[in-house]
């Protein structure tokens, strides 16, 4: 297959039915149409080529920068479409919690602003919603930016009128239940009405368009909690059938089912569609037990890949370390931290300057590499703490027959290390207070240079 | 489903209760105990309560000490005024953060030494001499007050030399990323901060620079713990070229849940956005956004003040994040700190006197506004509780004087603004459409806890000569058996005859 721009891979999604034995709701065909394999990873593609094409002779040739006041999806395919026709993108947004979009964002190229948080001393004339900045930015500089407004852009509602929602219902024929996320509303609305509209002209039967949402308190990113939707220009509560509110954790638990079981590489967005979706026809079912199927279709909206830091803050369980059958330096038990030896400065101070001839002391200090070269014993091999656990856990480092001294800056976690080493049979031990005790009973310390 | 609520022309109240201490509950289980107090005053009554501030104190320390970290507590004196609360700070380990010279005496005659404060802010010539005088850190706010100091000292020998200075950043660069920041008039900006280190560097042997200072608004921890982190990155250099920095002030703006329940903000926020969205009138005095409003084809744009409040962590959680925040390619921020014998401050205003204080106001009348909505009046203004960007967002508790009961919620409520006693349309308690659970009458008494740091009487006037609120200090709220004393002559000591057994 050869194509002229990526462009044309925009739309023409699948839809993958999705196994009542997974579902576990009777008599459903649940669909997911896989938005996330448009080319840009979102069904935001559809809404930025929809936002772009009609504009783009326009724009082509005239220097202008493409401005949305986005950080996500939005961005990302508007930054790409621009790189596409030769134009620059800029994101003015709020603080970007996620640090894979942004770096994301500014390996393809685009500008970002991030602007403030709200200030404790609130300035009742201090603009600080984002889109004000982006149509105040645009409004002063009309030359120099075109600001494509999602959340306003009639373009937005229409691109998914006329190519998703035709999808749909070329694919399904007649629909019962649709499940948006909400996030600008576009595709929600855009696809609900196209929906509506067609099941009603052409099968008589009344689609049923449910919003999902985030609730109160809970951020699941790519679309907005119960509270943020009346900010939102399309926004309209009588349109929808009923809002279904979901939590942080059942977005994270539908994400991984749709993930590990179905092989679907897709964000918290599409695993809260699908857990309010799957509990609403269950809901639905119990009222209606008719053997009737029902169809029902559910976006899957974006990509993991952009996801990982926000499941390693909120499911950290998925990352634990499985291997704890290993002796850990953080898994000591109370016996064995006890049994840990120290060595006092002075008895330290001793051994290295002995002068028998035998083998001295190897002194680790498993402070950072400042503090080292601000001041270290004469000797000392610098090794940073995490690093040490690191070498230590992998097997024994050190010949048998040498005293180990861990010194960090007080004393206190260098009895873990030493604790560990002597269970692992060395002679190992802590030196007593740290540096800070070294430097008080007056001895000397070393200097280096700092490397940065 | 669309409904018609907004059809009606009331606006809908809806409640939020306000977060209450325990010592605040018991004292409101004394409904007759207060009514009585409250009787003391003309005005406005404002209790604070010097017991309740060692244990702001201890929890503020848990996480640095948790850590192994020698911390600072600079306590901000700005939120409060009284004489009680200050000195009840004396005992604890925290510092004072003085903004004035009027607070600076206050301190000192309180019976802080210069060791224990610090000075910050923009700073007049007397203000500067004193506090060298006295030899406390001053924080250096523009280069001409570093350069005013030098010169201080350079021609008076009998000033302390050298002076303790922390110099007070304006940004923090993140290379990574473009951040704008909300423009300030305190601090240093880049270059001027370039040529105060000079300064520094060449009048050694006057001024010593004890390390460097960064207050922020910004609510997101990470944020937050990044440009603490930069100010590392700072002293890092600093050390490089022969300073001996030992300190970081990582500021203050640690925010306070002040309502019981998040959810209740939420929904007020959400009641307040339908009905612009609708173009319905607002729950909210003169129809006031909030921060939003609605353009003229009908979306509602802005963004809510006050909401953040409750999105951001408690001041433990939000040090904790700074503590654990791993400077990139080097140590988590507390590992840095205890290796390289940093001490880290902070400088708490409303984290530390929360919970400190509540104020009483009496209804006088009880009326309808033009427009239907019901208005008490009280016997105090909006120079009582407000100040020119805060209002108390949460309802007051009633206390009513016939029945001398505080009114608990139940299916009746009452709704309406409490407004001030002065002849001015804009003279009210709050913006917001508050909820009770029973009428008020005259003669009741509206309790606004937790009004210790910003609110009570924080810029309290007397305008049309209205009488000012009283200022008591309550103690013994923890032993049940409260009382007032002059906030005056309070102290934290006690003591027993020599001699006799320690209890």
């Amino acid at each position: 297959m050869i194509i002229e721009s990526i462009e044309k891979l925009i739309g023409n999604t699948p839809l993958l039915l999705i196994p009542e034995s997974i579902h576990g709701v009777p008599n459903v065909e649940l669909y997911a149409k896989l938005e996330f394999m448009n080319p840009f990873g979102s069904l935001k593609d559809r809404v930025a080529l929809g936002m772009l094409q009609p504009v783009l002779g326009e724009l082509k040739g005239s220097k202008k920068t493409v401005l949305e006041a986005s950080s996500g999806n939005t961005a990302k395919a508007l930054c790409a479409l621009a790189g596409i026709h030769g134009l620059k993108f800029k994101s003015v947004t709020n603080r970007i919690k996620t640090p894979e979009i942004r770096l994301l964002l500014q390996a393809m190229g685009a500008e970002i602003e991030e602007l403030p948080g709200l200030s404790d001393c609130p300035d009742p004339t201090d603009p600080n919603d984002f889109t004000a900045v982006a149509t105040k930015l645009a409004t002063e500089r009309p030359s120099e930016y075109h600001y494509t407004d999602q959340y306003f852009n009639p373009e937005n509602l229409r691109a998914h009128a006329t190519t998703t929602g035709q999808e749909i219902l070329r694919d399904l024929g007649r629909i019962d239940h649709y499940f948006g996320f909400l996030g600008t509303c576009g595709s929600a609305m855009g696809i609900g009405q196209c929906l509506r509209e067609q099941c009603l002209r052409e099968h008589h039967s009344q689609t049923s368009v449910w919003g999902v949402v985030a609730a109160a308190g809970h951020h699941v990113p790519g679309g907005r909690n119960i509270n943020e939707l009346w900010e939102v220009g399309f926004f309209k509560e009588s349109f929808f059938s009923g809002l279904l509110e979901g939590t942080r954790e059942e977005a994270i638990d539908g994400m991984l089912t749709l993930n590990r079981k179905l092989g679907m590489l897709c964000g918290p967005t599409s695993g809260l569609c699908y857990h309010a979706a799957v509990r609403k026809l269950i809901e639905l079912r119990k009222q209606d037990p008719s053997p009737k199927p029902l169809k029902a279709v559910f976006i899957a909206c974006d990509r993991i890949e952009s996801y990982t830091s926000y499941l390693k803050q909120y499911a950290p369980q998925i990352f634990a370390s499985s291997t704890h059958s290993r002796p850990r330096v953080s898994n000591l038990d109370r016996e064995q931290l006890l049994a840990s030896k120290e060595i006092t400065s002075s008895e330290l101070l001793t051994r290295l300057s002995a002068s028998d001839g035998g083998p001295k002391p190897l002194v680790i200090d498993i402070r950072g590499h400042f503090a080292y070269a601000r001041g270290h014993i004469d000797s000392s091999i610098n090794i940073l703490d995490e690093l040490f656990t690191f070498v230590i856990e992998e097997g024994p480092a050190f010949p048998m027959d040498r005293t180990i001294v861990v010194v960090c800056a007080v004393g206190t976690i260098s009895r873990k290390f030493a604790a560990f080493l002597s269970a692992q049979g060395f002679d190992a031990c802590s030196l007593t207070g740290g540096i800070g005790d070294w430097k008080k009973k007056g001895h000397s310390l070393e200097t280096c240079a700092h490397g940065q | 489903m669309p409904t018609n609520e907004f059809r009606s022309t009331q606006p809908l109240a809806t409640p939020v209760a306000a977060r209450l201490a325990p010592c605040v509950r018991g004292l409101l289980d004394r409904p007759e105990l207060l009514l009585s107090w409250s009787d003391l005053s003309a005005g406005p009554l404002h209790l604070n309560f010097p017991e309740c501030v060692a244990e702001n104190i201890e929890r503020l320390s848990t996480p640095f000490a948790a850590a192994g970290l020698t911390s600072r507590i600079f306590v901000a004196h700005k939120p409060v005024r009284s004489p009680a609360l200050i000195r009840a700070l004396l005992p604890t380990s925290a510092d004072i953060d003085v903004a004035s010279l009027g607070e600076l005496t206050n301190a000192l005659a309180a019976g802080f030494s210069g060791e224990r404060i610090e000075a910050t802010g923009p700073k007049n010539e007397l203000f500067l001499v004193t506090a060298l005088m006295h030899r406390t850190l001053i924080s250096i706010d523009s280069l001409a007050e570093l350069r005013k100091i030098i010169e201080l000292l350079e021609c008076n020998h009998s000033i302390p030399r050298p002076a303790k200075v922390l110099l007070r950043v304006q940004v923090i660069g993140e290379e990574t990323r473009n951040l704008i920041h909300r423009p300030s008039r305190f601090g240093l900006d880049s270059q001027s901060f370039r040529a105060a280190v000079e300064l520094c560097r060449e009048w050694k042997n006057l001024v010593s620079l004890a390390g460097l200072h960064h207050h922020s608004e910004e609510q997101f921890p990470p944020l937050r713990a990044s440009f603490v982190a930069g100010l590392i990155a700072e002293t890092m250099k600093l050390i490089s070229e022969g300073f001996a920095p030992s300190m970081i002030n990582c500021g203050g703006g640690f925010r306070i849940q002040e309502a019981a329940n998040q959810a209740e903000v939420a929904s007020f926020f959400s009641t307040l956005e339908s009905a612009l969205s609708a173009g319905a009138p607002l729950p909210t005095w003169k129809d006031h956004g909030f921060g939003l409003s609605r353009t003229k084809d009908g979306r509602v744009v802005g963004q809510e003040v006050a909401l953040a409040r409750f999105r951001v962590p408690s001041p433990v959680e939000t040090i904790e994040q700074i503590l654990s925040y791993e400077i990139p390619g080097h140590r988590t921020i507390a590992a840095f700190a205890l290796e390289n014998e940093i001490e880290l401050a902070i400088e708490p205003g409303a984290a530390a006197w929360s919970d400190c204080g509540l104020s009483m106001l009496r209804v006088e009348t009880v009326r309808t506004g033009s427009g239907g909505a019901p208005m008490v009046t009280v016997n105090g203004n909006y120079t009582t509780l407000a100040s020119a960007s805060r209002d108390p967002f949460f309802d007051p508790l009633l206390i009513s004087r016939r029945s001398k009961k505080p009114s608990t919620r139940g299916d009746d409520h009452w709704s309406g603004y409490v407004v001030g006693n002065l002849c001015k349309e804009t003279d009210f308690i709050s913006r917001r459409m508050i909820y009770l659970a029973e009428t008020p009458e005259p003669g009741d008494l509206l309790v606004y806890p937790n009004t210790a740091a910003y609110l009570a009487g924080f810029e309290e006037a007397s305008p049309l000569l209205q009488p000012i609120g009283l200022r008591y200090a309550a103690v013994g709220l923890k032993g049940g058996a409260p009382r007032l004393v002059s906030e005056d002559s309070y102290t934290p000591f006690t003591r027993h005859p020599i001699g006799s057994p320690p209890h």
